[in-house]
């Protein structure tokens, strides 16, 4: 299957809704490292469901990365 | 701080020669990215948080609507990831959607506690506009217009293709699931969450 089919094939909306298995998810992954426009196809689908959800790249905080980092460092400090 | 060692045990595909796209994810066999997890690895977390936090960040605020409380929710999520990593069975599903799965219980935990309904108690408008001007109001980079304009394509997808990608995603039924609840055949719960989410897409990049 080329690049093309690939992407109108369906199975990359699957995977950003997180309805495939293992296997399938790697399959997916394994086609981003071989056609980039698979990777960038991905990417659109997965931010398009971002925005959708309202978050529109909010995650990409540095502060709010720093905090969710600090709150697992903490769980290893509590338990060692 | 972790040894330059640390990435060692990565299996990450051989990538060709950069291009104008990144990939999606770095491709981090499942078992190796958990036992970094296990480890404590930084790299693990950086891996974790780059490749899966944009959709669980994604299902908070389309539960709570606020970035201020998906922002806690998603540390608690985080913590219940690092302190639960050893009940997860790849047996049972995938990583992705083993930390969905906490993130939906979390924002729904958030939703039915005390301070979510004392919250409640103070809201006199309509709920919606009003979560939705208090985020306005909190976007990064504030951009009023940007963040009007995202609302209003998020308006413009029909509903019927809205209600899959919603119970699908968002409250995590299966096709089979969501099939039974909105009464359709399988085969066009399965056509529409896959147009639904393509016709996002088209309608984001306008």
């Amino acid at each position: 299957m080329n690049a093309d089919d690939y992407i109108t094939s369906g199975i990359l909306q699957d995977y950003c809704l997180g309805l495939l298995t293992d296997e399938e998810e790697r399959k997916v992954e394994a086609k981003c490292y071989e056609y980039p426009q698979v990777a960038g196809e991905l990417q659109l689908l997965r931010q398009a469901l971002e925005k959708y959800a309202g978050s529109n790249n909010m995650w990409r905080r540095d502060e709010l990365r720093r905090a969710v980092w600090e709150a697992v460092k903490k769980i290893w400090e509590d338990n060692p | 701080m972790t040894s330059k060692n640390d990435y060692s045990p990565l299996q990450v595909l051989s990538a060709p020669a950069p291009t104008a796209y990144q990939p999606a994810r770095v491709a981090v066999d499942t078992g190796i990215l958990v036992q970094m997890i296990k480890s404590k690895s930084e790299k693990g977390f950086t891996i974790l948080y780059d490749n899966y936090c944009g959709a669980l960040y994604g299902i908070l605020m389309k539960f709570v609507r606020r970035t201020d409380v998906a922002d806690e929710l998603l540390q608690d999520v985080f913590v219940k990831i690092w302190k639960n990593i050893d009940r997860f069975d790849p047996a049972k599903g995938t990583l992705f959607t083993w930390m969905l799965n906490i993130t939906r219980n979390q924002a729904i935990d958030y939703l039915r506690s005390a301070s979510y309904q004392q919250q409640l108690l103070h809201v006199n408008n309509d709920l919606f506009s009003l979560h939705m001007d208090y985020i306005g109001s909190k976007a990064l980079n504030t951009d009023e217009v940007e963040f009007k304009d995202i609302k209003s394509k998020a308006m413009q997808l029909d509903p019927k293709y809205a209600e899959v990608i919603d119970i699908i995603f968002f409250y995590g039924c299966s096709h089979e699931q969501a099939a039974h609840i909105l009464k359709l055949p399988l085969g066009t719960v399965k056509t529409r969450v896959r147009k639904g989410l393509g016709m996002l897409k088209a309608l984001y990049q306008q």
